[in-house]
């Protein structure tokens, strides 16, 4: 039991064999969370990919440009599937495929487990002052059933694919569509237990090894929110898991449970799978609150306003999502479920509303250090609550009946699940790049990657809240010509959103490769993890660190690590009334 | 080296040892309602839905028995018991509420069947229906333009009301 | 000569040795915290088969008469019911087993597992001989599968099909639990006989008991609901 009190996680074994092994079978919690790392950004290039393939089909309104004669379904063909489709599929079912491919990847692949499987693993046991997570070998469990799940589902997807989109609703999964489903669906249900395995692990975690004098109230924001994330996994990921049993069953023996020409129920399905899905919208989100939380604070030098509304808004949201499922059936379901649900719905908005307040709040007249973590907040609050706000159009009754199954909700979901979730994954990523591989990253590239992807992402989505409200429906491979400008603006911005992407993806890679040495407390940060190295050692602390302070009092403590006079402790009269 | 470890580092430091009687009655106690299932619902009728409640109301008494005693909830952290609580309150919030959706249906059919097709009958809305099945075959013969082509090809869950 | 013999480590038992995880603060924290992974899973179990409970209640309402008759005439409510005995039975000898643990008495330990693995066989041996393979051979399959031959006076009803499609997933997940518990406990037998538990370690056994109950809890709810309709 020595040696690891003082090497750095990521240090390499004696051989080559020998250090592919110490990762292979590690129960290192940082280990498996560099993983997943790995994992989920490979998946959200894959996803990426599909959707610069749709919107570059998207370019002009048939499958054929007729100013340059390009088939842009056949482009999809054979760079997509590798010429795995046989003949007799259209260019319409290859669209189909392709939109399919980019949402279940991303859905399952990529964002679910983006930020609580790779960062959440990373930091929520160094947060909580723990060695590892409450079980560690499952961890790494699950990391290998989201392999093996992933691999599933992709081969899937690429070997002919679905058609079906991420829903798979019924009966065009059980009917219609290619038998690919049936693969996809099991990938998807092998991912779930992955995540399901996640959850548990976490929730076990915070409940048990948190370190002595660490009351609930004194754990980062960031650690409640992946345990609000985790209750969800856990309590909806297995209504997923049969639902999509239930579908392999429909398909393979045609048990009818589905199908209404055996007496069965399509809108049975929509409950079931929505059961699970809205709450993971949550699952999605939640974590990226989280994040926020964090970066926004730690860059302001400024406690968090109102922790405790902070706190509980994530539990509630957490409580409310199962409550709102049925907004996705406004069109399907009977008016009693219409209104019971439409009503439920406006009480999500209420929880995620304090949440932005708490955060707008916390930069008010706080000194920002404008680095690229905190860009990225600042991103994800103005597009978030774009987002977030155009949720209660959708759960109008009246308007969701125009507005369902258009554009308006993909800019909708776009706008929360990319421009919240994800901006905040890239802004995590940024915030605990130096903790997780002690290297800094070149600051003025990452705002260059950032600013583009601000840009290329508004421009992307925001046009189509206009063409959705304007009647464009969702997908679809061809619209009417009135919608080109509309659609080429939006390639045009996906161009840019992918170009802002892959500028991150470089300066991460040169900052890998250069050797600026990461400080232990470059943001001056207050939480557990700015105690450790950089990168951490094995067992993340040499003794088990001492609870002094809260996670944001930054009003009566300087950051350890760093040097006094950066970061002073403000005085009363700065401090003004704002406690 | 096991040697220096104390009681405290062992597992079950101070542990409920499990009691042998009060296992036995509850195990006994559900082998009876067991057999008042059986019985209840084979030779009594209780009119309504009174069997089906009976016998989901000794159900429940059952699975209390046998997670408070024999999974030991009783004793546990409560913790436990929360998780088990909380698990319980979503799943009558799945059922109730999808059977809340389902069972609305009919109420569907008869007020709104009539409205469909704007400014006409009931009728109407069946023999378009009818007719729509007979137009099936020739959705290829005029094949306009492209826009509509997508119809049969798109994955666009349009609720189809006449299955 | 030593004076202390007793206490040599080759001398322990694994369950008396055991030390518990690196990354524990003490070994009642690592066996608090097993047991409750242990219920967040069996909340997901629970959560999975509500799904099949919802099906059940949903078509039940669309189909209640055809629903009672269908429940009647292809399941024997007396294969049932013994199988619910068997489970019951299966679950106290569990409860047992973990007490025989507590106070080290393995024999018994052992014989306690036994019994448990003799009852999830009968139940498994009793459900495929005397329900699943009739049942294929008289085409009582679910969904498209289904084609009734006609025996006794019973006429099919129009939604039989739907009826056998959640009895035919539900109680095969359910026997596929039981299968499962099946090996796990094997698993525990091999562990028992080398002496893994006793009054100061038995985690695994408990948790895997919790598992076993649960699955019983199931089988309390599916009886009534499918053989008793
Ligand atoms: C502020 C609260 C929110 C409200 C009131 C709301 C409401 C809605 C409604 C009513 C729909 C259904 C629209 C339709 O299909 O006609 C919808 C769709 C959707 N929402 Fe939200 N939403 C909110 C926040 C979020 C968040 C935070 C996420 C995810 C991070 C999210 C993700 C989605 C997704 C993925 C869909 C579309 C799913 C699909 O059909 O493929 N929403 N939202
Ligand atoms: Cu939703």
């Amino acid at each position: 039991m020595s040696g690891h009190h003082d090497v750095s996680y990521l240090a390499p074994k004696d051989g080559f064999w020998q250090t592919v092994w110490s990762w292979a079978f590690t129960v290192d919690h940082k280990k498996i969370g560099v993983m997943y790392l790995v994992a989920v950004l490979s998946a959200f290039l894959l996803g990426g990919l599909a959707a610069m393939a749709v919107r570059l089909e998207l370019w002009s309104p048939t499958m054929t440009d007729p100013k340059t004669g390009l088939v842009t379904g056949q482009l999809l063909t054979k760079d997509l599937f590798f010429g795995f489709l046989g003949d007799n599929v259209t260019p319409n079912n290859i669209y189909n495929r392709a939109f399919s491919l980019h949402g279940t990847v991303m859905v399952f692949l990529f964002i679910i487990p983006s930020i609580p499987a790779a960062l959440g693993n990373i930091f929520l046991p160094i947060m909580l002052g723990a060695k590892d997570v409450a079980f560690p070998k499952l961890n790494l469990f699950s990391w290998y059933i989201y392999l093996f799940g992933g691999t599933f589902a992709v081969s899937a997807l690429l070997m002919g694919g679905v058609e079906t989109g991420w829903t798979f609703y019924t009966p065009y999964s059980t009917t219609t569509s290619w038998g690919g489903v049936t693969a996809m669906v099991l990938g998807a249900f092998i991912l779930g237990f992955s995540s399901i395995l996640t959850g548990m692990n976490f929730i076990a975690t915070v409940h048990k090894l948190r370190v002595p004098g660490m009351g609930w109230f004194d754990m980062p924001l960031f650690v409640w929110a992946i345990y609000a994330t985790a209750i969800i996994q856990v309590l909806a990921t297995p209504v997923l898991a049969i639902t999509l049993m239930m579908l392999a069953f429909e398909r393979m023996f045609h048990i009818g449970i589905f199908d209404p020409a055996l007496g069965g129920d399509p809108v049975l399905f929509q409950h079931f799978f929505w059961f699970y899905s809205h709450p993971a919208v949550y699952i999605m989100i939640l974590p990226g609150f989280g994040i926020a939380s964090e970066v926004i604070s730690v860059h302001c030098h400024k406690k968090i306003f109102g922790y405790r509304a902070i706190a509980f808004s994530s539990i509630a949201i957490a409580a409310i999502s199962f409550l709102v499922w049925g907004h996705h059936l406004f069109t399907s379901e009977t008016p009693a479920a219409n209104a019971v649900f439409s009503a439920l719905t406006f009480l999500v908005a209420v929880p995620t509303a304090i949440k932005v307040f708490n955060w707008i709040a916390t930069m008010y007249k706080s000194s920002i250090s404008l680095n690229t973590p905190m860009l990225y907040a600042m991103s994800f609050l103005f597009c978030f609550t774009i987002g977030g706000l155009t949720g209660p159009p959708l759960a109008t009754l009246a308007t969701d009946i125009m507005l369902h199954d258009t554009y308006f909700v993909v800019a909708h979901f776009h706008y929360v699940m990319m421009g919240g979730t994800v901006l905040m994954f890239i802004g995590g990523l940024h915030h605990w790049w130096p903790k997780m591989f002690g290297k800094m990253y070149n600051e003025a590239g990452a705002m260059l990657g950032c600013v583009l992807v601000f840009i290329g992402f508004n421009l992307t989505f925001m046009t189509q809240f206009f063409l959705g409200t304007q009647g464009m429906p969702r997908r679809y491979a061809t619209y009417i010509d009135e919608f080109t400008f509309l659609h080429q603006l939006s390639t045009v911005g996906s161009l840019i959103l992918g170009i802002g992407l892959f500028v991150h993806l470089f300066v991460f890679i040169a900052s890998l490769m250069g050797d600026s040495k990461a400080p232990r407390n470059p943001w001056g940060g207050l939480t557990f993890e700015w105690e450790a190295d950089s990168p951490p050692v094995e067992h993340n602390f040499p003794h088990e660190p001492v609870i002094v302070h809260g996670p944001y009092d930054y009003h009566t403590t300087t950051p350890p690590h760093c040097d006094p006079n950066e970061y002073p402790v403000p005085s009363k009269d700065e401090l003004g009334d704002a406690h | 080296m096991q040697l220096e470890h104390t009681q405290d580092d062992h597992g079950h430091g101070h542990v409920h040892v499990t009691p042998f009687w009060p296992m036995l009655i509850v195990f006994v106690t559900l082998l009876v309602l067991t057999v008042t299932t059986v019985l209840t619902a084979k030779f009594v009728d209780i009119p309504g839905h009174g069997n089906l409640i009976l016998a989901m109301f000794i159900a429940c008494i059952k699975g209390l028995l046998v997670a408070g005693f024999f999974m030991h909830l009783v004793w546990d952290d409560k913790m436990n018991t929360v998780v088990l609580i909380s698990t319980l309150f979503f799943v009558a919030l799945f059922i109730g509420i999808v059977l809340l959706d389902m069972g609305a249906r009919d109420s569907v059919d008869r007020i709104q069947s009539g409205e469909i097709v704007a400014g006409g009958t009931r009728e109407i809305v069946r023999n378009a229906g009818e007719a729509g099945h007979a137009d099936d075959g020739n959705h290829d013969a005029p094949a306009t333009d492209e826009h509509t082509t997508e119809e049969d090809a798109q994955a666009d869950e349009s609720h189809d009301p006449d299955h | 000569m030593t004076t202390i013999p007793d206490n040599t480590p080759a001398k322990l038992d694994p369950h008396e040795a055991y030390v518990h995880g690196h990354h524990w603060r003490t070994a009642d924290d690592e066996a608090s915290a097993a047991k409750l992974g242990m219920w967040l899973f069996l909340a997901t179990e629970v959560l999975m088969f509500s799904g099949f409970f919802c099906a059940y209640a949903a078509f039940r309402m669309m189909y209640e008469g055809n629903w009672v008759a269908a429940s009647d005439h292809y399941l024997d409510w007396r294969i049932g019911g013994f199988n619910t005995i068997v489970l019951l039975l299966s679950s106290f000898t569990v409860v047992m087993a973990i007490r025989c643990a507590q106070q080290n008495r393995q024999g018994l330990l052992m014989f306690n597992l036994w019994i448990t693995q003799l009852c999830a066989a009968t139940f498994l041996i009793l459900k495929v001989w005397l329900e699943y393979l009739p049942k294929l051979r008289l085409g009582e399959k679910p969904g498209a599968l289904f084609h009734y031959v006609p025996h006794g006076d019973y006429i099919a009803g129009a939604h039989d099909h739907i009826f056998l499609s959640v009895y035919w997933i539900a109680t095969a997940t359910h026997g596929f639990h039981v299968l499962v518990g099946m090996f796990v406990f094997a698993w525990i037998m091999l562990r028992a006989r080398k002496r893994h538990f006793g009054p100061n370690h038995y985690t695994a056994l408990e948790n895997v008991g919790l598992y076993w109950h649960l699955v019983d809890v199931i089988w309390i709810f599916l009886f009534p609901l499918l053989y008793l309709a």
